[in-house]
């Protein structure tokens, strides 16, 4: 089984092909990660979702945000994380941004990649204990270092908050 | 995604990563991955698949208490039927 895609050859080979000269260089680690095990089992956990989907909120009383608007980057120099309630539905949320494959996934069932509705019932069947009252939005962004030292330490803030035990990530 | 994930477990808490790009995920080694091998945008789930979603979720969550080493990447590759030959069309390629 290793037909896998190889994105960073794929990616490094398209941007050359654009004119730039540097290729993007992707987080590498060669250690042995960090590794806790949970202290409880799965239904007597809080969870966390983060996602880097590019995820916004229908206001009530205002116009619907305006689906792929691009890439949605994080600022410089300030963490970009975003709550967003866990109760909310489904249909209250727009995909804003562009990183996907725009060919073949259209960004419209929330589901596939926030999955508000299904940690609902999981939580609802007892699999999960109970889940974070906001889930956490971050936007991606190029610098590695900036994602360490701004957006994980922000993460870590809220998870804390929120007194959760076990996180999902679900990147774009 | 990944270097979030290091940060949170480095700080105590477990944390699985869903993840299409194997090659990326693997180079930035979280501590746990569920690769579900479906195109850039589908993590957690072919769309309009319910099912196939919810199974994704229940894999990637066990994980987070079966996983047996530190960067274990369990591989569950899911086939894309809308159209079996994505792989092939990415980025421009045409073969």
């Amino acid at each position: 089984m290793n037909d896998f895609v190889n994105y960073i050859e794929k990616t490094h080979a398209y941007y050359l092909r654009q004119g730039y000269k540097d290729a993007y260089q992707y987080a590498r680690n060669e250690d042995t990660p960090p590794f806790v095990r949970p202290t409880k089992p799965l239904k007597a956990c809080r969870l966390m979702l983060v996602s880097s989907a590019g995820i916004e909120i229908v206001p009530d009383d205002g116009p619907r945000p305006e689906p792929f608007r691009g890439r949605n980057i994080g600022p410089k120099g300030e963490a970009s994380v975003f709550p967003i309630p866990s109760d909310i539905k489904a249909e209250k949320l727009v995909y804003v941004s562009g990183a996907h494959n725009r060919a073949e996934c259209s960004m419209l069932d929330i589901d596939a990649f926030f999955p508000v509705t299904h940690l609902r019932a999981l939580r609802d069947e007892g699999i999960v204990g109970s889940l974070a009252e906001h889930y956490l939005r971050i936007k991606p962004r190029y610098s590695q270092r900036e994602t360490r030292e701004l957006d994980a330490p922000e993460v870590l803030r809220r998870c804390r908050e929120e007194r959760v035990d076990v996180v999902l990530l679900a990147p774009i | 995604m990944s270097l979030v994930a290091r940060h949170l477990e480095s700080n105590g808490l477990p944390t699985v990563v869903l993840a299409c790009a194997r090659d990326i995920t693997a180079a930035a080694n979280p501590p746990r991955a569920l690769f579900t091998d479906l195109p850039l945008g589908s993590t957690c789930g072919r769309p309009n698949e319910p099912e196939n979603q919810r199974e994704i979720l229940r894999r990637g969550l066990a994980l987070l208490h079966e996983a047996q080493r530190p960067g274990q990447i369990v591989d569950v590759p899911y086939d894309w039927p809308r159209n079996p030959r994505w792989k092939g069309e990415l980025y421009g390629d045409n073969h």
